[in-house]
């Protein structure tokens, strides 16, 4: 999963607001399309991905309301896909660290963000990361994603 | 526990059971029976005409029998009540405000009588003009022909009891405490009562019968089960009462919803979004407990036939999931303005997931989460649970039924909103080449085409899944279910019904007074029971005529007030449009939702269509 890590990569690495904002969206897209792609994948597994992918939208457009979100996109949109031979479990661990890591950037980032529809947007999506998190985790630590 | 029109009419029956149980009515009672009798006819008379959609006593098409007699038993109805009425008033002033015994079982029928009327009338709302609209998933099963019949031969039954014994009390009762005009005026009401008992026993063997007296006693008061949320390690006969219970609030919420609107400041899209995974979650747990009562175990004791239902329903039930897991996945590139709330349907309907989750699955705390993830109970499990394989199947076909119906009306929700053009699609989802420098851009026409599309599919392929589930509830009971019965009787539409006919429904408080075309007899010295009767009835229906006309003439002086008011760009067209039909009514109702801080293009840019799965 290249493109997790990769996605992985820039949300650790976003040094400004706007960065950040850039990345998450991506992210909540990833995630979005590679759960898109697994809901099939183990029928115990539907439920959770089959959710984790709505509450990705939600997050998602949460960002792209904030106004610091740059108004254009700096390259395509991302198009991940899941390979085939990641078991769902190994896919859903992935999924579950991003959220993680997602949820504590953007909590901070809402810390130290000047205007309010910024503050918003980071806090619902906080909120969205966090719940993903909860969806894919194998045994969810209740205060880790908060 | 809602109220259950089966209870109102149980206790009708029972007093009037009491009342003619007593033969040995005193003399000095007389007045007040009379007067209870004249009172109970005209409720009588309001529960047989209440829910009559077409009034086709004057049709020039030809009626089959049911229907003649159908007819019939109202009109005899009406005539009993008004020869009652003409004996209550041929008793003079001196009214006896005692209550005997018989007369206060009589007074207590006619009050849970119209307890129960009132009942069914809660399902209407009456607008301006006196038209009643729907408002419950059961409105168009008590204006359906079966339910009417029902109605009829409850009614007419009650008019076959009574008849002897007011009969009986009148020859007893000597001249003095009970007039000849009255006592004539009484035989001729009971003579009428006979004939309404006579016409309702050919409505009771009418095809549709049946179904309308096995439904009439479920009837509920118009008011949603109080919503229950699972706590967690509830038993399999508790899950099951919690999925129906549930499932029967959401299609009443989703109703509720299609006619007054959505809530102000309802985040509309996610609202859509979470119902529509939750409906797949619900179908794919429905149909894996479906393929785990097909498991060897299992089937000890079932027949072939059954086996079958159940293959066909799972497999139904497969194509619906799979129908809203499509809708779903629409809403990742639709938006509308962001709200606060959600709508009830979105709201509650986890709970329905939880409810089929848990009973899929051996985790009590099962929730659509991985750490919640758990083995699938053992089809042999749900036998060996102290419920029947039935309940399970009936508490699946109630959540299968409110997703059809929430799939109908979410439809139609969508559509408006596409109407008023609150669709939008985040303009980052598109092809990087593309040029728009807003947020937003108007969903386009050919990716909502493309949604409705899906919703429909959704709609069917749920009606499918249901209809098979009622031929395998069939197939397990000997008897059909009231839900069973309710999808037979009451297609998917709401039914608009015309005033409640007027005069009659009040009870005699005071003496009567006679209309034109009755005070014109009475002035010519004819006294006749029958003939007043008739008169009385002419005039009834001459009132309603005055106020039909009445209120069409309102509604034109109203409607070409408004088309002049209108302001510019306002055809007096899309007025008429909207006044005429309730459904378009509730839709044009819905506010207009502007993305608060989203900028907006109004021209379509592109109909690339975004990256989606």
């Amino acid at each position: 999963m290249n493109e997790l890590d990769a996605c992985t990569a820039r949300v650790r690495s976003s040094a400004t607001l706007a960065e950040l904002l850039e990345a998450g969206f991506d992210a909540f897209e990833v995630i979005r399309l590679v759960a898109r792609t697994c809901e099939d994948r183990a029928p115990d597994l539907f439920a959770a991905f089959l959710t984790a992918a709505g509450t990705a939208v939600e997050g998602r457009n949460a960002l792209n309301d904030a106004p610091s979100l740059p108004p254009a996109r700096a390259g395509p949109p991302p198009a991940p896909r899941a390979s085939a031979g990641a078991s769902a479990d190994r896919i859903a661990d992935e999924l579950a660290a991003l959220a993680a890591l997602l949820a504590q950037r953007l909590a901070e980032a809402r810390a130290q963000a000047i205007l309010a529809g910024d503050r918003s947007a980071c806090q619902h999506a906080t909120r969205t990361a966090a719940g993903i998190h909860r969806l894919l985790a194998r045994d969810t630590d209740e205060t880790a994603a908060r | 526990m809602r109220p259950l029109l089966g209870d109102f009419l149980a206790t009708a029956s029972g007093h009037i059971g009491a009342a003619t149980g007593d033969l040995r009515v005193g003399a000095d009672a007389a007045p007040s029976v009379v007067r209870e009798l004249a009172r109970l006819t005209a409720v009588m008379v309001r529960c047989a005409d209440a829910f009559v959609q077409d009034d086709r006593g004057d049709s020039r098409h030809l009626l089959d029998a049911q229907e003649l007699a159908v007819l019939d038993a109202r009109s005899a109805l009406r005539h009993a009540h008004a020869c009652m009425r003409a004996a209550w008033g041929a008793l003079g002033d001196g009214d006896d405000e005692a209550q005997h015994a018989a007369a206060a079982c009589l007074s207590a029928a006619a009050d849970d009588l119209a307890a129960g009327h009132d009942l069914l009338q809660t399902h209407f709302a009456t607008d301006q003009f006196g038209w009643r609209h729907a408002t419950s998933p059961w409105a168009p099963a008590i204006a359906s022909p079966q339910v009417g019949a029902a109605l009829i031969t409850e009614v007419g039954g009650y008019a076959g009891r009574l008849a002897p014994w007011a009969l009986q009390l009148a020859a007893a009762v000597p001249d003095r405490r009970l007039p000849p005009r009255a006592r004539a005026a009484i035989g001729s009401s009971c003579r009428w009562l006979w004939v309404a008992e006579a016409a309702a026993r050919v409505v009771r063997h009418g095809p549709g019968a049946v179904a309308g007296q096995a439904l009439l006693p479920s009837i509920p008061v118009n008011l949603p089960p109080l919503r229950c949320s699972p706590r967690g390690g509830e038993p399999v006969p508790r899950l099951c009462a919690g999925t129906a219970i549930t499932a029967e609030r959401l299609g009443h919420l989703a109703y509720l919803t299609a006619t007054r609107g959505y809530p102000p400041r309802a985040t509309l899209a996610t609202g859509w979004q979470r119902t529509a995974q939750a409906a797949a979650i619900t179908g794919h747990c429905s149909e894996l407990i479906l393929r785990q009562l097909t498991e060897p175990a299992a089937r000890l004791s079932r027949s072939a036939a059954a086996d079958t239902a159940i293959n066909l329903a799972a497999q139904a039930t497969g194509g619906s999931w799979q129908a809203w897991r499509a809708v779903a996945r629409q809403w990742d590139i639709f938006t509308t303005s962001p709200g606060t709330i959600f709508t009830p349907v979105a709201a509650e309907i986890g709970d329905l997931t939880l409810w089929i989750g848990r009973l899929a699955h051996t985790d009590p705390a099962w929730a659509p989460a991985r750490n919640h993830s758990s083995p699938l109970r053992p089809g042999a499990a749900f036998a060996d649970s102290g419920t029947t394989i039935s309940a399970v199947v009936i508490a699946l076909h109630h959540a299968g039924d409110a997703l059809t119906r929430i799939a109908a009306h979410d439809r139609e929700g969508v559509r408006s909103a596409a109407a008023t053009e609150d669709l939008h699609v985040p303009t980052r989802l598109l092809p990087a080449d593309t040029d728009v420098p807003y947020r937003y851009v108007p969903a386009p026409s050919a990716m909502i085409d493309e949604l409705l599309a899906t919703y429909d599919a959704a709609a069917e392929a749920g009606m499918r899944a249901a209809t098979t589930l009622d031929r395998l509830v069939l197939t397990l009971n000997s008897q059909p279910t009231a839900l069973i019965t309710l999808r037979a009787v009451a297609p998917l539409n709401t039914p608009c019904l015309p005033p409640i006919p007027a005069a009659r429904a009040a009870p005699p408080a005071q003496q009567p007074r006679p209309g034109q075309v009755a005070q014109a007899l009475r002035n010519q010295g004819i006294n006749e029971p029958a003939l007043l009767a008739r008169a009385a009835e002419l005039d009834d229906k001459t009132r309603a005529l005055i106020s039909t006309i009445t209120s069409i003439s309102q509604r034109r002086a109203e409607a070409s007030v408004a088309a002049k008011h209108a302001p510019e760009g306002q055809h007096p067209a899309r007025l008429a449009a909207r006044d005429s039909s309730p459904a378009t009514g509730a839709a044009t109702s819905l506010p207009r939702l502007v993305p608060i801080g989203h900028q907006i293009r109004h021209s379509t840019p592109t109909r690339r269509r975004p990256n989606c799965q």
